[in-house]
């Protein structure tokens, strides 16, 4: 080839490849997160993708004869290929080799671009291809049989109907995830205490459900993780971090297990025969020995006999498919308070009422005053009706907050740091589709903050902190948004560092860098590739976590803000407007409008009598509330509103408080307390001062909620 | 040369199925504000629905009377007669909120009363005269020539996006 040619090839390669990589590690990393949220379920579109780029790839490397980019993409197509193939589930771990093996091929480009050959890199590809190869010939063998096991036993359940399997489903997952939360709190709880045997409830009822459908695997798992819970409820068995380890194992391989079942796969564990060995050698042994090792054993898997090996796989593979927090596949079924449901039921009565009521009125003479108070009457109860149905859709967080417990201990174990989980208001109540959205990104938080945040417990001691680091997740209503809290007492962000990264990826410059304001140096680590970590750990590093926070907080229309103190800690604050939540609200007179207070920002409301009020010369008046004294806010007066009460004993006043700051606002009367479906406020009225949002009245008419703390801002 | 005239229409018909999608095109909502009559591009206006109970919003221009509640949606509402500086007027029972939709925001515009649905071709409007370069008719769209005299035409979205200048 004439050196020309050449050079010119090897140009359009090295640019050609570079696109194809920048198209590929995306979905590389798309891969990854679906391996976060959904355990190793990977979509085939997506691995087809990524196989085609790699290969083609491959193609146009073999042309130019460059050695270490063959090797390496052929490796890595062989791997990608079991998995296209359904042979092996895809970890975490292989997606972060496939990154690391992207970007070896990159540093080979960058070299190629400039010398036109790829000496130089044998030992670095030698390295990747070992370890692709390493992967592949651990992961090939297992899955084959599950496979055939699979075709096997697929006619066990045809009497079993999808719905009483959904239902199962739903049920176990949920059993599972309380039995997590149970042992969890087990390290520091008693033997023998409440939390323990709701414990065993809750294996028991497991049992119980898998018996009913003949599912001889969960119904063994669960009757093992009973008999070890029910030693430490007697007080016999260990009651240690390794019965915990156990467990908390146990109930991963349950949930496999399960999800198993949802797919229709058989048997539902494949694994059950290793399991039960693990479990026996397991809690048979006196101390921790084999247990701790067991937990260790993600780290040193390739070391490790084949036998074990599988073991450490359960270990390893079972706690990335319990962080996602989401099903397998979207679950119909929601959870709905009682309460809510009689509210609709009882609208529902009301409604036939109301019907009949419309029915009837023709038949006298007066029939037509008579039709339109029906109507009105009919009119009122489908707006409640539409609210409750509304409400329905709101779930908790509880649910999600509860999964985080579980991931900050193993992050914590994992690092040998010592990390408190505290969680604040997670009966806050959001939109069923905030809460799929919110889980990943409160994991990468978490994770950040547990990984980047909280130093080692030597580190903290020498900051001064206690040994035990915290993070604390927290759920609240304010103003028009809800908002979601995560915060640590660790190191907090780090200025400098950030600016330095940002200035190597071009993302500022350094002139920049002097002028930025701190909220926009935090904005840079949402930058997508963006990290700060020295080294790519299997928690953090690659700079894909946060990316995830943005976008999907950005899909449901909120946005990040950071609280940093450098040093004590940092507090990432996701803000969701409220555009379907629902609080509970207290609606008021002003003259002719109807302005509605969140319940929560009310501390109690009042008639004032005169002798309560003090007025000074500037006309501040203030209210004497037992020995409290809280100034008066005319809400008319703020408001500019006509027609309304002007003596304040008149009226009402309505003690409302932000933190530590109270105030008594003054409204005509009180016109009743109620649930509210909050709407935003039209986008063309931009901002109002002291206004979160609105809500539709039963009668059809709008109220404006006041946001109590941005009011108090404003006075 | 008879080749190009017997294309010529069919050159014309394309044009103007890509331009008029529908019969909306140069069709204007017609109302009265104080016995002048005006009209509005019929592509925006959603509905005519009669005057209801506003809401008031505080701190607003003191055109935007506040917000109603349409179907479950809430949208603000616009007295056209405060926008223009005019005097407010009672409501009665011609007064019409007509909702206009420019760039995905629904607005209410309080009118005295709906007039027509008056088909003004392109050709028969005229800008809005000028003197002296004033700000005088800076949200309309222009001057629209009927057979028995003039309508204003309105740009919806200056009416609704147009600062006020102080």
């Amino acid at each position: 080839m004439e050196p020309e040619t050449r050079l010119e090839l090897v140009r359009e390669f090295v640019s050609e490849s570079r696109e194809l990589l920048d198209e590929a590690e995306p979905q590389i990393i798309e891969l990854e997160q679906m391996v976060a949220v959904t355990g190793s379920i990977v979509d085939e579109r997506l691995l087809n993708g990524i196989f085609r780029l790699f290969h083609t790839l491959k193609g146009s490397a073999s042309f130019l004869d460059l050695r270490a980019i063959i090797d390496v993409t052929h490796e890595a197509e062989t791997l990608l290929d079991l998995f296209r193939r359904g042979r092996a589930a895809v970890t975490s771990e292989h997606v972060d080799l496939l990154c690391r093996a992207a970007d070896f091929i990159r540093r080979v480009l960058d070299q190629v671009e400039e010398k036109a050959h790829d000496r130089g890199f044998e030992e670095g590809a030698r390295h990747i291809v070992e370890e692709l190869a390493g992967v592949r010939s651990s992961v090939s063998d297992l899955p084959a049989e599950e496979g055939l096991q699979a075709e096997n036993g697929q006619d066990n359940d045809i009497e079993i109907t999808a719905d009483l399997v959904r239902r199962f489903v739903d049920e176990a997952l949920e059993l599972c995830e309380e039995a997590e939360a149970g042992v969890l709190s087990l390290e520091q709880s008693p033997p023998g205490a409440a939390p323990a045997k709701k414990i065993l409830r809750s294996f028991h009822s497991l049992k119980g459900n898998a018996a009913f459908l003949g599912l001889a695997g969960i119904e063994k798992l669960s009757h093992l993780a009973e008999t070890i819970m029910d030693d430490v409820v007697s007080g016999e068995g260990e009651h240690n971090s390794v019965a915990v380890t156990v467990l908390l194992t146990l109930v991963d391989s349950l949930r496999c297990g399960i999800r198993r079942v949802e797919k229709g796969e058989t048997p539902e564990l494949p694994e059950l025969p290793q399991m039960i060995r693990f479990v026996e050698q397991t809690m048979g042994l006196p101390g921790g020995g084999s247990g701790a090792e067991a937990a260790a054993g993600s780290e040193a898997v390739n070391e490790r006999p084949a036998a074990e090996q599988e073991e450490a796989d359960l270990m390893q593979s079972a706690p990335i498919s319990s962080y996602g927090g989401k099903p397998v596949s979207k679950s119909r079924f929601i959870r709905v308070d009682t309460g809510k449901l009689d509210q609709l039921l009882d609208l529902v009565g009301e409604l036939v009422i109301a019907e009949s009521m419309v029915a009837n009125c023709g038949q006298d003479k007066s029939g037509l005053e008579k039709t339109e108070k029906a109507i009105r009457q009919l009119n009122k109860i489908t707006r409640e009706m539409q609210e409750v149905a509304l409400s329905l859709r709101m779930v908790p967080l509880t649910a999600t907050f509860r999964k985080m417990l579980r991931l900050v201990r193993d992050l914590a174990k994992k690092e040998n740091k010592q990390v408190e989980l505290e969680m604040r208001g997670s009966e806050t109540e959001v939109d069923k589709t905030v809460i799929e959205l919110i889980s990943d990104p409160l994991v990468h938080l978490i994770r950040n903050a547990v990984d980047h945040g909280i130093e080692d417990p030597a580190g903290r001691k020498a900051a001064g902190k206690p040994e035990t680091g915290r993070v604390v997740i927290e759920a609240r209503h304010s103003g028009g948004e809800v908002w979601i809290i995560v915060k640590d007492d660790g190191r907090g962000l780090d200025r400098e560092q950030i600016i330095r990264k940002g200035v190597e990826k071009g993302i500022i410059t350094e002139d920049d860098a002097e002028n930025l304001a701190d909220e926009d140096v935090w904005q840079l680590i949402f930058t997508p590739g963006f990290s700060t970590a020295k080294e790519i750990s299997d928690i953090s590093g690659r700079g894909v976590g946060m990316d995830v926070v943005g976008n999907n907080v950005e899909k449901i229309n909120g946005r990040v803000e950071i609280h940093n103190r450098t040093g004590c800690g940092a507090a990432f604050v996701i803000r969701i407007p409220l555009t379907l939540a629902i609080i509970e609200g207290m609606i008021v007179k002003v003259g002719e409008n109807r302005y509605t207070i969140p319940i929560s920002s009310i501390k109690e409301s009042f008639r004032a009598l005169s002798s309560m009020i003090t007025r000074t010369p500037d006309g501040l008046e203030v209210v004497q509330l037992r020995g409290e004294l809280l100034p008066v806010a005319r809400l008319h007066e703020l408001y500019h509103i006509e027609n309304s009460c002007q003596e304040l004993t008149e009226g009402i006043l309505i003690a409302v408080h932000n933190n530590e700051q109270k105030v008594c606002l003054f409204v005509d009367e009180l016109l009743g307390q109620q649930q509210i479906v909050i709407k935003g406020l039209p986008a063309y009225l931009e901002q109002v001062r002291g206004i979160s949002g609105c809500a539709i009245l039963s009668d059809g008419g709008v109220s404006l909620i006041l946001d109590i703390a941005d009011l108090l801002q404003s006075i | 040369m008879i080749l190009s005239e017997n294309e010529m229409p069919d050159v014309d018909l394309l044009d103007d199925e890509d331009e008029d999608e529908d019969t909306q095109q140069n069709k204007f909502l017609t109302f009265f504000i104080n016995q002048e009559e005006y009209g509005i591009d019929i592509r925006y206006v959603t509905e005519i629905i009669g005057i209801q109970k506003i809401t008031e919003v505080p701190d607003m221009p003191v055109y935007i009377k506040g917000v109603i509640n349409l179907r479950g949606k809430v949208i603000p509402v616009m007295n056209v007669r405060l926008r223009f500086g005019l005097e407010e007027r009672e409501y009665d029972d011609r007064t019409c909120i007509v909702v206009i939709n420019v760039d995905e925001e629904a607005v209410g515009l309080i009118v005295d009363r709906v007039s027509e649905v008056l088909d003004i071709p392109a050709g028969e409007i005229e800008p809005p005269p000028q003197l002296h370069g004033g700000r005088r008719g800076r949200l309309l769209l222009g001057m629209g020539k009927v057979e028995n005299g003039v309508k204003i035409l309105l740009d919806a979205q200056k009416l609704l996006f147009e600062e006020e200048e102080k």
